[in-house]
């Protein structure tokens, strides 16, 4: 028939083997539950030295045993320290844990003495405090719930070895494990109710940190997959501005070669007349404001390429000022060609008219409208030009109205860039409304037309 | 009345360019003197010898806009800014500078004709840079700096003198109708209606902008010094 303490020292052993098996099927094993494991090893073989001096007459435990059960426990506690132990915040901790192996080779060493059971009560308190110390300066176990309960059970240990310490010599009396003794029975079955919760509370903590690395690396992998799609859809911006920058220098290449040349022709004329001395005005003008002209017609394709170029890159953001809008509409007036602006009849409300504006892109809008309207008009018409202050929208409205050659080419979608309506008889891309629409909105206003009587009124309206 | 500036100074580092301007304004009448830097302008001094000054952003060495703070600060003259450099930075930078217009190059000759003819009848006069606005203490009339009387109505009177409470603030539609008594509707239309109508007769009447800016999305703000002066003294 077993004894109460041997019969619970198997206990223990099947214990330690169990939970063994247990973490050694669980998987992702890190650092603390290899030493865990270690430890396990350790105490078993302790349990086995144990069981085996129980079984003999004087039921004395075996002095190796005792060793190796503290030994395991100085193995243990480094498993609740940080993947580098040697830190200055781990210096009171590692002094216990050395001292509990110096209390486990005491034992050793000294033997069956009347000391022995104080050595072990003395090695089971540092090694419970080395492990309550590691714990609390490991960052890794923060948060985790299941350290709560682990720390509980070290803390109820540390009062079990507490009390032996106060029974055993020289505090107490006790000083050796002998014979089926009560207090011998209860510290053995204490022994295993504590490992068999330390054991528990050590898995849950494992179970908890790799749930927890498994949500951070889930985490982590979703940062990633957005970065890398911010990326993409930067890549793909830049990829369009490239795009539309390339698109635009295309159709201004092609809008100011043409012109460029034309230009050339009629200035080298001028100079090639001059030469042969044919210096008649009613020769050499109509020559030179043919090349005048056609470098009007280039400086408005570039002008709208770099407009159009800044909107694309940087938007619309721009500080406006009190300016006179009739001061704007007379120098865009000036843009035109010298040959067509006798056909602009301008109608202004006021002499002066005042609005927040940016006068230099409203001016390429407003040169834009004309253009357009002379352009899109028949040769021998006039177009008219107001500047009205409109107190239904309260705006200032700046109304280009003409007649059109084909009522049809005007369609819904000419204020976008690269529409042109339904013609194709002249050149160019039609970035001119998108322009006049961006330069509307720019000024928290409206750009907007409508068609009677053949005519067509193109509005683009300021708020003032 | 002279319509033309008679002392024009030009600066501007495209020297062919400002040959051309020059010959084009003596032309028109005009004596000009050219600079190709900011500081063969300032080693040659006697700024108050020209009435108007035509000045490039992108100068060599002290550029467009410091050149436009040095003379501002010492002289009342009109200047006007014709320069290659774009953006609102360019046109806002030289405004606050103390320019009164600026033209964007390619320019033509006669776009800078008429940007000095309507500098030149807007501030011609020195004291209209010097004098500010006022108003009499009963909020009938408003006087602009070159002395053009504008008659306001009791409720414009009223919304003047709320603004010039609030010196430079910007004050919110609901309380301007409620101090000019407009119903408001919710939609403030009534007020800005009212701020529309008084602006344009100040610029018919007074042929210059109005003393007070819409603030976007929150109400009016005074943008010039006001003073106020005795009701009697309006005509005088």
């Amino acid at each position: 028939m077993l004894g109460t303490p041997l019969l619970f020292q198997y206990v223990y052993l099947g214990e330690i083997i169990a939970f063994s098996i247990c973490m050694l099927v669980l998987q992702g094993r890190t650092r603390s539950v290899n030493i865990w494991l270690v430890s396990n090893f350790v105490g078993l073989a302790g349990s086995i030295f144990i069981i085996q001096s129980l079984a003999s007459p004087d039921e004395e435990f075996s002095t190796i045993g005792s060793a190796l059960t503290i030994f395991s426990g100085g193995v243990r506690c480094v498993c609740f320290s940080g993947p580098i132990i040697w830190r200055k915040s781990n210096l009171v901790a590692n002094a216990l844990a050395i001292t509990t192996f110096a209390f486990g080779l005491m034992i050793i060493l000294f033997g069956e003495s009347i000391y022995r059971l104080m050595f072990i009560a003395l090695g089971g308190i540092s090694a419970t405090l080395a492990s309550l110390l590691y714990i609390y300066s490991n960052k890794r176990w923060e948060g985790l719930r299941p350290i709560y309960f682990t720390a509980a059970v070290l803390m109820a240990s540390l009062m079990a070895f507490l009390f032996v310490l106060s029974q055993s010599h020289p505090i107490g009396s006790q000083t050796k494990f002998a014979g089926p003794s009560t207090g011998q029975t209860i510290q053995v079955i204490g022994l295993c109710v504590f490992m068999f919760m330390f054991h528990m509370g050590f898995i849950g903590l494992t179970v908890s940190r790799q749930n927890r690395e498994q949500f951070l690396q889930l985490r982590r992998i979703h940062r990633v997959q957005a970065t890398v799609e911010k990326s993409k859809q930067r890549e793909q911006q830049s990829a369009e501005l490239a795009n539309e920058r390339y698109h635009l220098l295309k159709m201004l290449t092609h809008e100011v070669r043409q012109p460029l040349n034309t230009a050339q022709a009629a200035l080298h004329t001028v100079i090639d007349q001059l030469g042969q001395g044919r210096t008649a005005s009613d020769h050499i003008q109509p020559i030179a404001i043919n090349a005048q002209s056609t470098l009007n017609s280039i400086v408005l394709s570039i002008s709208n390429s770099i407009l159009g170029a800044t909107l694309i890159t940087k938007g619309r953001a721009t500080v406006l000022e009190q300016i006179d809008l009739c001061d704007v509409s007379q120098l865009a007036l000036f843009d035109l060609d010298p040959s067509q602006r006798n056909r602009i009849e301008q109608i202004f409300e006021q002499p002066v008219i005042y609005a927040d504006a940016d006068p230099i892109v409203l001016r390429l809008a407003i040169r834009n409208l004309l253009e357009n309207a002379l352009k899109y008009s028949p040769a021998d018409t006039s177009v008219l030009f107001e500047l009205v202050a409109d107190e239904e929208r309260l705006a200032i409205v700046i109304r280009v109205t003409n007649e059109l050659i084909d009522p049809a080419m005007l369609s819904d979608d000419i204020f976008e860039r690269n529409r042109r309506g339904a013609d194709s008889q002249y050149a160019g891309y039609g970035l001119g409304l998108y322009i006049v629409k961006e330069v509307a909105e720019m000024h928290h206003g409206e750009l907007g037309y409508h068609v009677a009587n053949g005519k067509v009124a193109f509005e683009l309206s300021i708020p003032a | 009345v002279k319509v033309f500036p008679s002392d024009i100074c030009i600066v501007d580092d495209d020297t062919e360019f400002v040959s051309f301007v020059a010959d084009y304004l003596r032309l028109r009448g005009c004596r000009c003197t050219t600079f190709t830097s900011a500081e063969e302008l300032i080693r040659r001094g006697g700024f108050k010898e020209y009435d108007f000054f035509i000045f490039d952003l992108g100068l060599p060495g002290i550029d467009g806009v410091d050149l436009t703070t040095l003379i501002r600060s010492s002289s009342s003259a009109g200047i006007l800014v014709v320069s290659g450099r774009l953006g609102a930075d360019a046109f806002n930078s030289a405004l606050a500078a103390g320019a009164d217009m600026f033209i964007n190059k390619p320019a033509r000759f006669d776009q800078i004709s008429h940007a000095i003819q309507s500098i030149w009848r807007r501030y011609g006069e020195p004291r209209a840079r010097l004098t500010p606005w006022s108003i009499t203490d009963d909020f009938a009339t408003l006087i602009s700096p070159l002395a053009y009387e504008v008659n306001l109505s009791p409720v414009e009177g009223r919304l003047i003198e709320k603004l010039l409470e609030n010196k430079g603030e910007a004050i919110q539609r609901a309380e301007l109708c409620l101090v000019a008594g407009i119903s408001g509707h919710g939609d403030y239309r009534n007020l800005d209606a009212a701020f529309f109508r008084l602006r344009r007769k100040i610029e018919r009447e007074a042929s210059c902008p109005s003393p007070f800016r819409t603030v976007h999305g929150i109400g009016y703000q005074l943008a010039e010094e006001i003073e106020l002066k005795p009701a009697g003294s309006a005509s005088q």
